[in-house]
């Protein structure tokens, strides 16, 4: 420090104290970003699972299985409103509704949509054809 | 030959032999495991078999539909369209509660005939309402944000589905 290198350059050394603070505080930054990961998946998945229960002591549809709720879509078919999207209709009920529609490609088209169609090309005029013969 | 449910409450059924072979639980517990062990387990009158998920109520609402098949054949399977028989239809009622707590219980017996039958009385229930009515009929929390339902509008086409069917 006395040739006047502060601590933000590359020509510091740092003395023996020095780079046991920093050590540690680098230890105490890594572990709470660790404690801090495990944490935050434990509360959310303790978050989600009491939204869950809550859920079904609201509304007991919420207890069925899912398999049992899939014929109950299969048979909504034709009586919402229109029945060529019903699916739609289920699917913005709720977040665990459309959980299972967007996920069940009996009720959605899954994949990309590919078009059997030429690309376009734009003709070239006259004028844009450069000859550097003149 | 008939055999003892016991409900949830403590409440004792004696059935018969083709009403109890209605109910897959009843079924299996009774003679499903002649094949296994040689012998059926449950025959004796004085055992009863226990249904600790099912009410009082919800069984001996059962057990007249399983009392009512019991020499017929139920709709088991089909596709959307299909046509149960006015007494089905008038047994399921348009009561939600009790037609899912009918379906629960259907679900945990294995009576595929009632599931489905409870499955189609839910579906006539939802007949031609929208999302919201859906949700304010089952008391389900509509719980998307206003961003993701703006979202989805966009994706789907929804709205333009909706007002406009083709």
């Amino acid at each position: 420090m006395s040739d006047g290198v502060t601590p933000g350059s590359w020509l510091h050394q740092f003395t023996e104290e020095e780079r046991r603070v920093w050590c540690e505080a680098h230890r105490i930054a890594r572990d709470f970003q660790r404690h801090y990961w495990f944490a935050k998946h434990h509360y959310t998945a303790l978050y989600d699972r009491f939204n869950a229960l809550q859920a079904e002591r609201r509304a007991p549809v919420n207890r069925l299985p899912i398999e049992v709720l899939f014929i109950i879509f299969d048979l909504t078919k034709e009586v919402l409103p229109n029945r060529e999207a019903f699916q739609w209709t289920l699917a913005r009920v709720c977040k665990r509704w459309r959980q299972l529609i967007m996920n069940d490609p009996r009720f959605v088209e899954v994949g990309p949509k590919v078009e059997h169609v030429a690309p376009k090309v734009e003709p070239i005029a006259p004028e844009q054809i450069a000859c550097h013969d003149d | 030959m008939s055999i003892t449910l016991i409900s949830k409450e403590g409440a004792q059924f004696l059935v018969s032999k083709p009403v109890a072979d209605r109910i897959g639980v009843v079924r299996d517990c009774a003679y499903g495991a002649d094949f296994w062990l040689g012998y059926a387990v449950a025959t004796d009158d004085s055992m009863g078999i226990t249904l600790a998920n099912v009410t009082s109520s919800i069984l001996s609402k059962i057990l007249v539909w399983c009392e009512h098949y019991k020499d017929m054949e139920p709709l088991v399977d089909g596709d959307s369209n299909m046509e149960f028989p006015e007494w089905d239809m008038a047994y399921i009622g348009h009561d939600m509660n009790q037609i899912l707590f009918v379906l629960e219980a259907a679900d945990y017996l294995h009576i595929p005939g009632l599931l489905l039958l409870a499955c189609k009385g839910i579906a006539d229930v939802l007949d031609g309402r929208n999302p919201r009515g859906i949700c304010d009929l089952l008391g389900i929390v509509m719980d998307f944000s206003h961003r993701q339902e703006v979202d989805m509008d966009k994706e789907n086409g929804y709205w333009r589905w909706f007002l406009h069917p083709t």
